[in-house]
């Protein structure tokens, strides 16, 4: 009876509870609405399509979740191994392919290889030469497989270099001492030490995979996340969408549980009182130069092809008289992304911070239960949050408050869709925090007398400032990239950046989205600098873990 | 501690200020718009200086907004429905978003055949879908119908978009009501026999395809062709240069008609202004510039065609279909897409 009245006054439980029912409520709307008749439209589904859509979504999440680990895995390693030339700014260029949206690499590269683009005109114009007359072409599905692992591999690199660099000083001394070499201890020490982390990165990179539409739409490769589009949308089936929403979805729940399996099985604690982190070493010339040269290149197709391209089309369509308006989008952007962004982290904390203060399996479940809104497609999610609004909206008229939730004129609804999404990249990134930091810290404040949230908000807090920063980031960043979720909840005359990127795709205008896509990327990247700075100036700031390097 | 709460309340508190919108007091008209043209929004303007109503627009996907629509149900905000593909305007009008409507204006500006039969829908502009050719492998008179771009002849000369597209619907959607199923499902197996390539790119991207040799014949929208010869990007035009245009089946069914057009949403609170807007839009003088602005043909018969595509000729014949035929046929068209294969 004082349990379950303290759960409720409890505030790390009730922002638990909050996120759970705020994340299940747009689904429940939607299982309800699914309930339509079954139709024969299923059955040529299912009897045409559904191999194609299991088999192409496979080829596609698994490709490109490995082309991004191989990328990934070798730069995190050498980043926090070699101080190779040119290192500290690399290693922080590295986070920028995340302020590219996967759709906008998708529709330069499409454009700069297809035959007005640069790669062809350049050889016409100066070698004579039309590679067409060879046979030259663009093959969808490896196409799709690079765009994805050149945009999202970052997920892949920080989770493991957040891993190596807090954990491998004294490990990687003693795999040394102990006679082996640099290849030796990455393939027999730390790969299998890293499993967890890659795990936990690939498992990012599968979920936007999974989601995607704007990628796989452009180059007709049918997932199933363009099927239910097209049941949904194209045929007004409800039914069979539904029918694949659940496929999806246990598909989703089998990737994570794969995941949890592989932290749990793989994870080997590693005790130590002295977590150093592990500082790089000068390689030798040509391991250095090696080095640079693998970043430069991953840095060259992932940001600076694609960003190059932008500026050449900004050249061509440069025009004063949209900047008032674009300024106005960028507005509304990134001030709906901040407000989502600082909703999603305060979920996300506390949910955390719950399930550590209170770890029973239901509790566990439950939060792991509220990280889904990440792996449906965004469209799907929408209609789900439309007919919540709309209820709630309904609901109140009938008490007579006929404001509340005047949903075509806020972005009320947005912010919440929003938050519903990316509360699973929020809470990921907490989670990582406090598991680095583990229990002692807290059990020592709370044996001390501090209760639980002054155990939080004075020990806790500070020693996972650089997760919840980094998690402030990754979500911020990933709302500035959004389409589907802005397309369909936005309210009255509300354009972002995205948005405009869009319009001018979708009329084939491809010259004229320079302008409101470098604006994406410039914000994202003003973003993750002001990050990386904080976490640079934390971490000087913090004299007794520099002697303990030393 | 008590300070720490603070900040997160105040967290909260802007939140709640950056979700809060000023609610307007002044004349307004709330257009839900599938329509993505720069020239739309000169024409809103347009319209608010003129009567001084303002113009609310939210734009999105056609089939994601009606969605929407009737998820808002009663009290959506929506007053107009505008969008492309006489396919989606008849869905919206069979998922009973829309209302029907009339006025002397309306009725005087555009013709029977360019609105719904009962009146939930007005067309604005039109697009013909049309044959695009290579100027330099492919003469006119090789051409002919939609129906003959399957013959074996053309094997390996074909692109296409992929099935996804809903303008390659729409034109499937009329066969299957011209030629019956089984001669479209025909087509649709003859066109992916004779792919240069697997179906892909935006309808731009096939007239690029025959510019780089890849292909000989395409299917385009009229309006992408006029686009793409007055684009800001000169290899565009370069390529545009090299492919000319075909009206098929001149001397039997007629050539694909595609409309945009706008319907009066069932529960619009602003009707009258809804009216005024869509009257508006027919007016000669914002047709003329729906026309010269974007390529498309004005609806209104008074109002003036952009020279370059009266120099491509306006008195072709076409298709005489009921609309409403291509949303009553589009599952099926979908079906036969996947059923042939064509990707």
């Amino acid at each position: 009876m004082k349990r379950s009245f303290s759960c409720i006054r409890n505030p790390w439980i009730f922002t638990h509870r909050l996120s759970v029912v705020s994340v299940s409520l747009p689904f429940i709307f939607l299982a309800i609405q699914a309930a339509a008749p079954a139709n024969e439209n299923w059955l040529h589904i299912r009897g045409w399509l559904l191999q194609t859509y299991v088999l192409d979504t496979l080829l596609l999440t698994l490709s490109g979740v490995f082309i991004a680990s191989m990328i990934g895995v070798p730069l995190a390693w050498i980043t926090c191994l070699f101080a190779f030339p040119g290192k500290y700014f690399i290693e922080w260029a590295l986070v920028l392919p995340l302020a590219i949206p996967p759709y906008i690499s998708a529709y330069i590269y499409y454009h700069l290889m297809g035959y007005t683009g640069g790669f062809q005109a350049g050889l016409r114009t100066f070698l004579g030469l039309d590679v067409n007359r060879f046979g030259f072409d663009i093959p969808p599905m490896p196409f799709a497989v690079f765009i994805f692992a050149v945009t999202l591999f970052p997920y892949v690199y920080l989770i493991v270099k957040a891993f190596l660099k807090h954990q491998s000083a004294s490990l990687y001394e003693n795999t040394r001492l102990l006679g082996r070499g640099a290849w030796s201890s990455f393939f027999g020490v730390f790969l299998p030490l890293m499993a967890p982390s890659i795990a936990g990165g690939a498992t990012l990179v599968a979920f936007e995979i999974l989601s995607d539409f704007g990628v796989t739409s452009h180059f007709g490769i049918h997932t199933f996340s363009t099927a239910i589009f097209s049941a949904w949308f194209g045929m007004s089936d409800a039914d069979s969408a539904a029918k694949m929403s659940v496929m999806l979805l246990g598909a989703v729940f089998t990737l994570a549980a794969f995941n949890k399996l592989a932290q749990r099985t793989l994870k080997y604690r590693i005790v130590s009182s002295k977590e150093r982190a592990l500082l790089p070493r000068i390689p030798s010339r040509r391991v250095g130069l090696a080095c640079t040269f693998f970043c430069v290149l991953v840095l060259l197709f992932s940001v600076i092809i694609p960003v190059g391209q932008l500026f050449s089309w900004l050249t061509l369509s440069w025009n004063q008289e949209l900047l008032p308006r674009l300024w106005q989008n960028a507005r509304n952007i990134v001030s709906s992304a901040l407000a989502a962004t600082s909703c999603t982290m305060i979920l996300a904390v506390g949910t955390v911070n719950a399930t550590r203060l209170f770890p029973s399996k239901p509790n566990l479940a439950l939060a792991q239960f509220a990280t889904i809104g990440y792996s449906v497609p965004g469209a799907v999610l929408a209609m789900g949050v439309i007919s919540l609004f709309s209820f709630i909206s309904r609901a109140g008229a009938s008490f007579g408050i006929h404001d509340l939730f005047d949903i075509s004129r806020t972005t009320a609804m947005l912010i919440f869709a929003y938050a519903v999404r990316f509360f699973a990249i929020g809470y990921h990134a907490v989670e990582s925090g406090f598991s680095k930091v583990g229990n002692i810290y807290g059990e020592a404040a709370r044996t001390l007398g501090a209760g639980p949230s002054e155990t939080f908000f004075r020990v806790e807090m500070p020693l996972i400032r650089n997760a919840i920063i980094s998690g402030f980031v990754l979500v911020f960043v990933d709302i500035m990239k959004e389409l589907p979720l802005t397309m369909i909840l936005r309210p009255f005359n509300f354009n972002t950046l995205g948005t405009s990127v869009y319009d001018f795709a979708k009329n084939e205008i491809m010259e004229e989205i320079a302008l409101p896509a470098i604006l994406i990327i410039a914000v994202c990247a003003a973003f993750i600098a002001i990050a990386s700075l904080l976490d640079k100036s934390y971490s000087a700031a913090r004299p007794e873990v520099r002697r303990g390097e030393r | 501690m008590k300070r720490k709460i603070l900040v997160f309340l105040s967290i909260c508190a802007f939140s709640l200020t950056c979700a809060s919108v000023a609610l307007a007091a002044s004349p307004e008209v709330n257009v839900y718009s599938a329509r993505h043209y720069e020239i739309d929004e000169v024409l809103y303007n347009n319209f608010t200086k003129e009567t001084g109503i303002k113009v609310n627009v939210i734009s999105g996907n056609a089939p994601e907004l009606v969605e929407r629509i009737k998820r808002e149900g009663e009290r959506s905000p929506a007053d107009l429905f505008m969008t492309v593909d006489g396919g989606v305007l008849n869905s919206a009008k069979v998922a009973g978003i829309l209302q029907p409507t009339s006025s002397p204006v309306i009725d005087a500006a555009v013709p029977a055949h360019l609105k719904d039969k009962d009146g939930y829908w007005v067309g604005l502009t039109t697009r013909a879908r049309i044959i695009v050719y290579s100027k330099e492998r492919v003469k006119p008179e090789q051409l002919s119908t939609y129906e003959d771009l399957a013959d074996p002849k053309w094997k390996g000369k074909i692109t296409v978009r992929s099935s996804a597209a809903m303008y390659d619907q729409s034109l499937l959607a009329t066969l299957i009501a011209l030629d019956g199923e089984d001669k479209a499902f025909e087509w649709a197996r003859g066109i992916v026999n004779n792919l240069a390539r697997a179906p892909q790119g935006n309808d731009r991207d096939q007239a690029k395809a025959i510019a780089a040799g890849i292909s000989d014949v395409c299917l385009m929208n009229t309006y992408y062709i006029g686009q793409m010869l007055n684009s800001k990007d000169p290899e565009e035009v370069k390529a545009a240069e090299k492919v000319s245009i075909f009206f098929p089946n001149q001397k039997t069914t007629g050539t694909h008609l595609n409309i945009s057009g706008a319907g009066l949403v069932k529960n619009s609170p602003n009707k009258e202004n809804a009216i005024k807007l869509v009257e508006f839009l027919l007016d000669l003088p914002q047709q003329r510039l729906l026309s010269s602005a974007n390529y498309e043909y004005p609806v209104n018969p008074a109002a003036e065609t952009a020279p370059l595509l009266k120099s491509w000729g306006t008195d072709f014949k076409t298709q005489m279909l009921d609309f409403a035929i291509y949303g009553e046929n589009n599952i099926k068209a979908i079906q036969v897409f996947n059923k042939g294969g064509w990707k």
